[in-house]
């Protein structure tokens, strides 16, 4: 009854009931792997939700923020919840969002209308990774001023202008007063909204060209459940059960212990020393790294620069660029509304497969150090096998992948084809029906 | 036959206490001199300290030279040891002696100590970490307060040698209560994975996300 009358309140002044009615009834297509990319999008809540909470406690100074996190982490469970909570949503999160890249590429749902949300969804990624990171970073803790001071080595040296970016970051020499302040602000305001924007743009994208769909449509048509109740009571289950993940690692799991790291002083280091694990990659690249300094220009650019710095953004540009890649490759431009599935393109499936290999392996060389304790070798065998797999393996990886994609897609053929043979039928002088291929009369 | 017997006790009991245990466990690679071998080093200027950390951890006597096999726990019986560290005392005197701690010490301080002067080898809860090449530093957890002690004065294999001017005896007694009182801190509610990195962090987020993905496959054709 009341919400009757709100629902003539407004439409009555803004002639909302068309609208409400096509999004209402506006049809979702379904599938599990679709579910993916709300995990991420359920953890970016929970993230707000927990993060403004954390925003009322934490001290962001150089001087106050270890302090404030072990007094709030102490003053009351519900400050430790929310700080696991937090950190456990962001590991998460940004899981969800490789996972939910990884099933957009497979199936090539990027391509056109739909190379803008590939971006946009590469941009979330970034944005999520160093969002993670600064935040990783506020506790002013021995552990994450360890990565603090490896980032700004990195951002150093960017040649010309490293020393001016890191003066900016820093508000003078390292660990400057104003790194803390200025990684807050970063971390609770700038990122964040920049997610906000990034994000209505993307899901306002899916809203407005519609989901992707594997059921073929030669009539244009959406195959789907409506919005409401379908889909409502479906996204509604992911939120809770994602909320519902997050929260009992954070209450159960412990994460990130900074009072077991002890705060920071810029004479003190951490060993074993990791970042969070989307940093991982970058991490293991510096390990790999070659040791070079060479001169460009009569400019010294240290070796931290090319496995820092030049490794990622060319990473960063091949991974926003697949769309057109992709065209260039298939020499196909038409809209492709139709999924297609992994198989269908074995040769993008080994791309895919050598990209997460690659991954993987820089990945497992950030944590060399602990590995070579573990297995009782030399890191630097470690680091050798490492810079072997790097490439070798990803090429081999990517190989065998397409390999097994293709065999896949030839088996399945043949079984489509037994399946979905079609038969003309004819009469015959008996009065029975015969077989026989159409249209060979 | 009885001439040899007879001048194997005449030897036995003219020879210092310690001397045979000494020539079968130290001597093919440490020298019947304590001058050291292609093999071992010499003992001359050991000191009790490590000699004591050597044998009380199980370091020594090595099975084979050159091999670090690390903490082992004690392969000798303690009068053994007595007699040789007694022996090669009698030869070399001098060296860092063993010194005597307590486990009384203030482990706020203690912890303040091992995070400036320890910790970035033996890792954030001393459970030992890699320190590059084929290197690591040992985990401390299974150690005693004196062989903590020791190793901070003797400085075994990689390990720097703290004297007094880098630590006093109270930072010395300090350091070793909270190292030793690391094996019995309070037990925390949560389940810990990760005491001193976030790689196991990663594992489990993305555990997560792969439980939530199942379930969505299990729940979503219904």
């Amino acid at each position: 009854m009341i919400l009757r009358r709100v629902d003539r309140f407004f439409d009555e002044r803004l002639g909302s009931d068309a609208w409400v009615r096509y999004v209402f009834a506006k049809l979702y297509p379904d599938h599990w792997s679709f579910y993916l990319g709300e995990f991420a999008l359920y953890c970016f809540v929970m993230l707000v939700a927990t993060g403004v909470w954390l925003t009322f406690v934490f001290q962001p100074s150089h001087a106050g923020a270890f302090a404030s996190v072990i007094a709030f982490t102490r003053a009351t469970p519900v400050g430790y919840l929310m700080r696991q909570v937090h950190h456990w949503s962001a590991v998460a999160f940004i899981a969800a969002i490789v996972v939910h890249l990884g099933r957009v590429f497979f199936t090539a749902a990027f391509r056109k209308p739909r190379e803008i949300t590939w971006v946009l969804g590469v941009l979330l990624l970034v944005t999520a990774s160093v969002t993670g990171f600064t935040g990783y970073s506020l506790p002013d803790d021995t552990l994450s001023g360890t990565g603090l001071r490896i980032a700004d080595a990195v951002l150093l040296s960017i040649p010309f202008i490293g020393g001016w970016a890191a003066d900016l970051l820093n508000g003078g020499g390292y660990p400057g007063p104003l790194l803390i302040p200025h990684l807050y602000v970063i971390h609770v305001y700038f990122l964040p909204v920049t997610i906000g924007a990034l994000l209505a743009l993307h899901l306002g994208l899916v809203f407005y060209q519609k989901h992707t769909q594997f059921e073929p449509d030669p009539a244009h048509v959406v195959v789907g459940r409506r919005f409401w109740p379908d889909y409502t009571l479906r996204t509604l289950a992911v939120f809770f059960a994602t909320a519902g993940v997050v929260t009992l690692l954070g209450a159960l799991i412990e994460i990130n212990p900074v009072e077991n790291y002890g705060p920071y002083h810029d004479w003190l280091v951490t060993n074993p020393a990791a970042p969070d694990w989307y940093a991982a990659w970058l991490d293991g690249a510096l390990r790999l790294g070659p040791a070079v300094e060479w001169r460009i220009f009569g400019h010294p650019v240290p070796a931290v620069f090319w496995p820092g710095m030049v490794l990622p953004t060319l990473a960063f540009l091949l991974v926003v660029a697949w769309p057109w890649i992709d065209k260039t490759i298939t020499k196909r431009d038409e809209v492709g509304d139709v999924l297609v599935p992994p198989t269908a393109a074995p040769w993008r499936v080994g791309v895919g497969a050598a990209l997460v290999t690659a991954g993987v392996v820089l990945t497992l060389a950030a944590s060399d150090d602990q590995q070579a304790v573990g297995a009782h070798v030399r890191v630097t065998a470690l680091v050798t096998l490492y810079r072997i797999l790097f490439p070798f393996g990803s090429i081999a990886v990517g190989l065998i992948a397409a390999l097994l994609a293709a065999e896949l897609r030839a088996s399945r053929a043949g079984r489509g084809a037994e399946r979905e043979r079609v038969v003309e039928l004819v009469r015959n002088a008996e009065g029975g029906f015969d077989a026989r291929e159409p249209h060979s009369t | 036959m009885t001439l040899a017997l007879g001048l194997a006790a005449v030897l036995a009991l003219a020879s210092p206490p310690g001397q045979l245990p000494y020539a079968t466990y130290c001597a093919s690679c440490h020298g019947a001199d304590l001058r050291g071998t292609s093999n071992g080093p010499s003992l001359r200027n050991a000191g009790a300290a490590s000699v004591d950390f050597e044998l009380v951890t199980g370091r020594m006597p090595a099975a084979v030279p050159w091999i670090e096999v690390g903490h082992r726990g004690q392969q000798l019986p303690d009068a053994t040891i007595k007699a040789i560290e007694a022996y090669i005392a009698s030869v070399a005197p001098g060296g860092t002696p063993i010194p005597v701690v307590t486990a009384g010490g203030d482990v706020a301080n203690g912890r303040e100590v091992y995070v400036e002067n320890c910790r970035h080898c033996h890792g954030v809860d001393a459970d030992g970490a890699s320190v590059g090449g084929a290197e690591w530093a040992p985990s401390l957890h299974r150690t005693s307060i004196t062989q903590v002690a020791e190793a901070i004065r003797a400085g075994p294999g990689q390990m720097p040698r703290f004297g007094a001017r880098q630590l006093d005896d109270r930072a010395l007694r300090d350091v070793a209560t909270y190292v030793f009182a690391l094996d019995r801190r309070e037990a925390t509610p949560r389940v810990p994975v990760a005491r001193d990195n976030p790689v196991p962090e990663g594992l489990f987020g993305w555990l997560a996300i792969g439980a939530l993905a199942l379930a969505a496959y299990a729940f979503a054709r219904h």
